[in-house]
């Protein structure tokens, strides 16, 4: 997995080489938009870790070259200007995630490892929560082991609420994802899935968090 | 004075009212002028008259002594219709030595002026009068009529009255014209206030110039370079903010991850490492409400209004603190309706992100919270409750105050916090002319946070272009 990171920052963009070094990402550091921008074109990466602030130029710019230029790469926004509208216009730009200053080295990598799973690549395929385990790129699920049969909705459920275990994931959040998967949801759509999955799930797997949604809490 | 348009009034109806006295002492004596020219012109005809009509004298220049010997004085009344309404007029007829051979009845018998041809005032029977000598034509006598001098006086105060008593019934009617007119000259000076007052905390906007009067001008002008001025350095300031959020998140998060390496890299963490960590997180946490704080400020808030799903809002912002939930192995539910109000999302997000934090950080581990937005007639109340320690009534103002901790400074130190949350949340509060109240919970223990959006700010939830369902409560 090839992540370029475009900071200026020196002191920070070494400490977020290391930590991806660590967890096993290749990492190419450019301090400036021109570089980021000929690098982009050269050596396409799969994702790009993008400031805004750079000297040279608006962050922006380079997404906009990235996305002109049809490349398919998975673009994260890190900046340290908290403005809505940036976010916006980064999110407009089509920038896949937003990531405000300071951040969490544990929640940047599971950021990343969100943009990485989209990009289908094996080593992050496999998500392991308890007994159960995901494998993202074959969509199977097993739990001790044996084979859990779901349908593709439950699936697609249990996926969206492992990925991001321990955060709760609101019932129009997980009625969105539906929706964004193409799905026509009925009013109780949700409800009905869940309820099916607890059947094949141990007790508590999927926690109801009243009134507002569902969570599956980290192992 | 105080007002200038009292001020003009005042100042005009005086001014008004001096020129007319002046006018009317001006006329008066005019008038005495003119009265003084008529009735001696008069006078002087009366005298004529005598002298025309007068019986020829049977007068005997040598007979001296029997003038002297045989008084023959003729008194002479005067019609009574001369004497009407007091315009009394008398004469004397007096020969060349000066004794008085004819007379009205209201005059003396001896001259009562000297015999010198002329007009002249003098005094007798405790009137002053007018009096003409004149000397007799074609005999050797001198007439004097006399006239008395108060009815000059009557004439002309009656002349002037006349042309007074308008002026005078008209000064009130003068005062309400002024009064409306200073009134439309001063409509500028209004319409400059309003302008101000209308005008929104961060709106620098130019005054519009050329609709003004002259006088304002000068004003406007000034007031147009002062708003130039202030809008530039509010730039410079707001720019500066973000540079300095800019300026301090980046070292933070350099700070942050370094530690963090550190952290994953040892297999034992040294309890030093834990405590370097615990202040970065300190410091960053401080470094956050500080721009928030300032961001929200009313000078500086650069937010944009518009619908917003509060009920969605706060539910995410449940979902946000999952982590700190999780930690501190906290209960959450939420009930109520779904509310739309108008509002800032940036904001409102901070808001509800500071009073959940808040149940979080204050409630002890284990607890209950309870969130929810209720339709309450025409408002909207968003509600946060936990079963924590609560605040006390005397203590509820303070914790508005910036830097302000229940139970001094370090209250607890295993609860991260600097004082500024409920800050922030008071001027979210008032950014949407919302209200806040901090009172007991509905639990056995604990704080109710709500905050209540007001009428004009609540928008029909069926109004909204997002038609979704009503909560399920199977959820």
């Amino acid at each position: 997995m090839q992540i370029l990171l475009v900071e200026d920052d020196q002191l920070l963009a070494e400490g977020v080489v290391k930590a991806l070094k660590q967890a096993g990402f290749a990492v190419h550091w450019v301090s400036n938009g021109k570089a980021a921008s000929t690098y982009v074109v050269a050596e396409v990466p799969n994702i790009v870790l993008l400031d805004l602030g750079l000297p040279d130029m608006d962050g922006l710019d380079v997404l906009r070259l990235i996305r002109h230029k049809k490349l398919p790469v998975q673009v994260m926004i890190l900046t340290a200007r908290d403005s809505l509208d940036a976010k916006v216009a980064g999110l407009d730009l089509g920038a896949d995630d937003y990531l405000t200053k300071p951040f969490a080295r544990e929640e940047l990598l599971a950021r990343l490892r969100v943009l990485e799973r989209r990009l289908g690549s094996a080593s992050s395929a496999n998500i392991d929560i308890g007994p159960l385990h995901l494998n993202t790129a074959t969509f199977q699920a097993s739990l001790n082991g044996e084979e859990l049969f779901l349908s593709r909705r439950e699936y697609m459920l249990l996926k969206a609420l492992v990925e991001s275990a321990g955060v709760i994931q609101t019932k129009e959040n997980l009625e969105a994802k539906l929706y964004s998967w193409g799905d026509e949801v009925a009013s109780n759509a949700i409800e009905v899935h869940i309820h099916n999955l607890r059947k094949k799930l141990p007790d508590n797997f999927i926690r109801t968090v009243r009134g507002i949604g569902y969570v599956v809490d980290r192992a | 004075m105080t007002s200038i348009r009292l001020f003009l009034v005042v100042i005009l109806i005086a001014i008004v009212t001096l020129a007319n006295f002046f006018a009317a002492l001006r006329g008066y004596m005019g008038s005495m002028d003119e009265a003084d020219r008529l009735f001696n012109q008069n006078l002087l005809q009366q005298a004529e008259l005598l002298n025309a009509f007068l019986p020829s004298y049977p007068y005997q220049p040598d007979s001296e002594k029997n003038t002297q010997n045989t008084l023959r004085q003729m008194v002479l009344t005067p019609p009574a219709k001369a004497n009407n309404q007091q315009h009394l007029l008398e004469f004397q007829l007096i020969d060349d030595k000066g004794k008085v051979i004819a007379r009205s009845t209201g005059i003396p018998e001896t001259p009562v002026a000297e015999l010198k041809p002329g007009f002249s005032l003098i005094n007798f029977n405790t009137y002053r009068w007018n009096v003409l000598v004149h000397r007799a034509t074609g005999q050797p006598l001198w007439i004097i009529v006399a006239e008395r001098n108060d009815q000059r006086y009557r004439l002309a105060e009656s002349m002037i009255l006349q042309a007074v008593y308008p002026m005078v019934v008209a000064i009130p009617l003068i005062g309400l014209i002024i009064w409306l007119v200073v009134g439309l000259g001063l409509r500028p000076i209004n319409w400059l206030a309003k302008e101000f007052r209308q005008r929104e905390a961060n709106d620098l906007s130019q005054i519009e110039n050329n609709k003004m009067p002259d006088e304002l001008q000068q004003l406007t002008q000034s007031a147009n370079e002062l708003l130039r001025r202030l809008e530039a350095s509010f730039d410079r300031e707001k720019r500066f903010s973000s540079d300095a959020a800019h300026e301090l998140r980046t070292p933070i998060a350099a700070l942050k991850i370094h530690c963090e390496n550190l952290l994953q890299e040892s297999v034992r963490p040294s309890e030093s490492l834990l405590k370097l960590q615990q202040g970065i997180d300190r410091m960053s946490y401080l470094v956050e409400q500080i721009l928030s704080l300032n961001r929200m400020s009313p000078d500086h808030f650069m937010g944009t209004f518009s619908r917003l799903n509060v009920t969605e809002l706060l539910k995410n912002q449940v979902a946000e603190q999952s982590r700190a939930l999780a930690e501190r192995q906290h209960s959450i539910e939420f009930d109520g309706d779904e509310c739309w109000i108008y509002g800032d999302r940036l904001a409102l997000e901070t808001l509800i992100s500071n009073l959940l934090s808040n149940a979080i950080k204050y409630t002890p581990a284990g607890g209950r919270i309870a969130v929810g937005t209720w339709l309450r007639g025409e408002e909207v109340v968003l509600e946060i409750m936990d079963n924590g320690p609560g605040i006390d009534e005397s203590a509820a103002e303070r914790v508005f105050d910036r830097f302000y901790r229940l139970g001094g400074d370090r209250n607890n130190s295993a609860v991260q916090g600097c004082g500024l949350g409920l800050s922030i949340v008071r001027q979210v509060v008032d950014l949407h002319r919302a209200r806040i109240k901090l009172t007991r919970s509905r639990f056995a223990t604990g704080l109710l946070a709500m905050v209540i959006f007001p009428v004009n700010n609540v928008l029909d939830a069926t109004t909204a272009d997002n038609d979704k369902k009503g909560l399920d409560e199977n959820v």
